[in-house]
């Protein structure tokens, strides 16, 4: 795993906490979209720069930011290549009997970007609004509570459930059998000592959980009250969401006429 | 009976359970009067389903075919729906780990009261004091991944008792705990207990049950063959091995002190015993 | 209301044994059971989606730098089934889209948002094969029509998301889903059906 990202949401120190989560959301909307609207290099480094100022402003885990980022290497070398090869014109770089030209490698350069910025997106989303908050606003926007609170849930059972996948793990190695070691495509098929276990394993749990749940009176009433308390919108909150609408659209101009 | 009495108080008359698929009823013909305030721990066979029977979770989250009835605070538990229960009794279970589902303790405490539509304000106060009843409150803001099983049982009390019931089942609240995690529940029991709240309780842990229950009931094919003060149980049952009694109690029973002693539940007892 | 069975005092105090009712796919598929158990399994089976993928991810960023996850792909079309075949359509959508919010919100991965739209055919996909197969959901015939369609809805789905978002050329892209198509085909039936089989005998069936 990265990290945990949404656990800096958690602590709650950034002073992006105090925008309302719609505003977070529409904000997000708003970078996402962009990243999907242009491929011109220039128009995308921008933005990267852009998310990359409003991570600094809201103080948020730049490391952990990065960490992401570089999740995304892979994927980003392995288009920039295919379009080297793919995509014709003069030759940046040659390697063996095969050459990647220099539109495919910007243009994989560009996608890269794009890439980069959905990242940088959903990453400042979740490193700044408190995932409780943001079950809150699903609720209040129309999502019934039960659903909405299942992003609650997953977050708080995830490193159980991960335990419990390498406590079975550890407890087929002692038996002989390690899916490390198998072979790549055979390792797919053999995974069921692993699946198998880890459902059954993960399936009483919910039954204990859900339990518990129930006896808390989870569900018992259409409506409920909330420890959480979320601010009616604010002036912050009206000026973020102009600036969206404006950089949305200057942005997507931008991007007709470049 | 008139208000006052009934608060905190459960009946059973003639309680009989047979789970779908069984042949046989696990618990045949029980009559019970649990008193407000009292204590009472329950040993032997179909335990859990008993104290599933009396917090409603029979019938309402497990199915079977039940007979007789089982009166909380006077409301009968096959006709009162199980959130007009969960106000009345609080349940805690074994595994510390899967009754706290949200991201931090304080989360937890109050997600029963907000499932209740408990008011803001009102939330707040109770937060505060069952917090430091169970003696969590400087680890309020921690996520309930980070705490030891002793201290996630007590968050679960906690959240449990947020909701102020009178009556708290426990149903092996310390089997997955160490000796540390166990006395810490047990301080929290005891400080319950003088609160005046019932609690009903299954334990295997006989050094703790005994200084704390007024009464000790054992249930032998289905029906409680043995309900008495802990110091009478263990006195009736002493022949029977499957009964676990604390150590100095036993030893009592191995080899007794000269002259007519009572039966010791626990170490200082056990001095004053045979010390004299 | 809820409908567990069975708390078996097999030894003092023990409470195990619980058991879950399939939902039968010829009734009450949609929505589901949506009930706290339903909800609660479908959020622990995407939790368990995501930690198998993590086998997976390796895999597939080894081969293709996690463009063309073959690996993945073969886990969620299995977990998705089994989800929506034991619980109906809502709990078989929490399945599918409590993963992507998960993989975003914890920074696992970058893509993950494309995912709410392929997991979510995934559901339709098993809702649709429930309805073909009718009785017997488990049987290796639901595992084999639910993969069919999942590899012919999700090749659909990342044709638009390759060739405009990440603007590959498609004509090179048709021998790469014909691999991925046949692996999943291979790899999926085999373990859903052995899953469900798992499930079965394990006491998570309503006869």
């Amino acid at each position: 795993m990265a990290g945990s990202i949404y656990a800096h949401a958690l602590e709650g120190r950034t002073p992006l906490a105090r925008l309302h989560p719609v505003t977070a959301m529409v904000w997000t909307a708003a970078m996402v979209v962009m990243s999907f609207a242009s491929l011109d290099l220039r128009l995308g480094l921008g933005l990267v720069v852009l998310q990359i100022g409003v991570a600094l402003i809201g103080r948020l885990p730049l490391r952990q930011i990065f960490v992401v980022l570089l999740l995304v290497l892979p994927l980003t070398l392995f288009i920039t290549v295919i379009q080297g090869l793919a995509r014709p014109g003069e030759a940046l770089l040659s390697i063996g009997g095969l050459s990647l030209s220099r539109e495919g490698v910007l243009l994989g350069l560009a996608i890269t970007v794009r890439v980069a910025n959905l990242a940088l997106a959903t990453t400042n989303f979740f490193a700044s609004v408190h995932p409780v908050r943001l079950s809150m606003t699903l609720t209040r926007i129309g999502l019934p509570f039960k659903y909405a609170y299942t992003t609650v849930l997953a977050l708080r059972f995830l490193p159980l459930v991960l335990g419990d996948l390498r406590n079975i793990q550890n407890a087929q190695k002692a038996r002989g059998y390690d899916i490390e070691r198998k072979n790549l495509f055979v390792r797919v098929v053999k995974i069921m000592p692993l699946m198998a276990p880890l459902i059954v394993t993960v399936l009483r749990r919910a039954h204990s959980i859900a339990l518990a749940m129930d006896l808390r009176a989870f569900g018992a009433f259409p409506e409920r009250t909330w420890w959480e308390e979320v601010a009616s919108p604010g002036r912050a909150d009206w000026a973020v969401w102009s600036l969206s609408v404006l950089l949305l659209t200057g942005y997507l101009l931008l991007g007709f006429t470049l | 009976m008139n208000g006052e009495e009934i608060t905190g108080a459960i009946t059973t008359r003639n309680l009989s359970f047979r789970y779908s698929r069984a042949p046989e009823p696990v618990l045949k013909g029980i009559d019970l009067e649990i008193e407000p305030g009292c204590c009472v721990a329950v040993w032997g066979s179909a335990k859990s389903t008993l104290l599933m029977a009396l917090g409603g979770v029979i019938p309402h989250l497990i199915s079977g075919h039940m007979e007789g009835e089982v009166l909380v605070e006077g409301l009968d538990t096959h006709s009162t729906p199980l959130r007009e229960l969960a106000k009345r009794v609080g349940i805690v279970l074994q595994d510390p780990e899967n009754q706290l589902f949200n991201l931090t303790v304080e989360h937890d405490v109050v997600f029963g009261m907000e499932n209740l539509r408990v008011p803001r304000e009102e939330m707040g106060r109770r937060l505060e004091r069952v917090l430091d009843l169970v003696g969590l409150t400087p680890l309020r803001h921690r996520p309930s991944s980070q705490l030891s099983g002793g201290q996630k049982q007590r968050a679960s009390i906690a959240a449990v008792l947020a909701v102020e019931p009178k009556i708290l089942i426990l149903d092996e609240p310390t089997r997955e705990l160490d000796p540390l995690g166990t006395e810490e529940v047990f301080r929290v029991l005891r400080r319950l207990k003088e609160d005046g709240v019932t609690i009903v309780l299954v334990e295997n842990d006989p050094g703790q049950i005994a200084p704390l229950a007024d009464r000790v009931l054992f249930l032998d094919d289905g029906r409680v063959s043995v309900d008495a003060s802990p110091r009478q149980f263990y006195c009736e049952l002493r022949e029977d091995t499957r009964i676990r009694m604390p150590q100095v109690t036993e030893a009592f029973f191995r080899a007794p002190p000269p002259g007519e002693q009572d039966v010791p539940l626990t170490v200082e007892e056990g001095e004053r015993a045979y010390g004299g | 209301m809820a409908d567990r069975e069975q708390l078996v005092d097999s030894q003092p105090g023990v409470v195990d044994e619980e058991r879950i009712p399939l939902s039968k796919m010829s009734l009450n598929v949609l929505p589901g059971r949506t009930d706290t158990i339903g909800i609660v399994s479908a959020v622990m089976l995407a939790l368990a989606m995501t930690g198998l993928l993590q086998f997976g991810e390796r895999l597939d960023t080894l081969i293709t730098g996690g463009l063309f996850p073959i690996a993945g792909r073969v886990i969620a079309f299995t977990l998705v089934g089994l989800g929506t075949a034991m619980f109906g359509a809502v709990p078989g959508l929490i399945v599918a889209w409590v993963n992507p919010f998960i993989a975003t919100a914890t920074g696992t991965s970058p893509i993950a948002p494309f995912f709410f739209l392929t997991n979510g055919l995934m559901v339709v996909a098993a809702l649709l094969a429930g309805r073909l197969v009718r009785k017997n959901i488990v049987s290796f015939k639901y595992a084999l029509v639910h993969t069919a369609l999942c590899a012919v809805f999700l090749t659909l789905a990342y044709i638009p998301l390759h060739v405009l978002y990440f603007q590959l050329p498609v004509s090179q892209m048709l021998i790469i889903y014909a691999v991925q198509a046949l692996v999943e085909l291979i790899a999926t039936p085999i373990l859903l059906f052995s899953l469900l089989r798992v499930i079965k005998s394990a006491g998570f069936v309503e006869e």
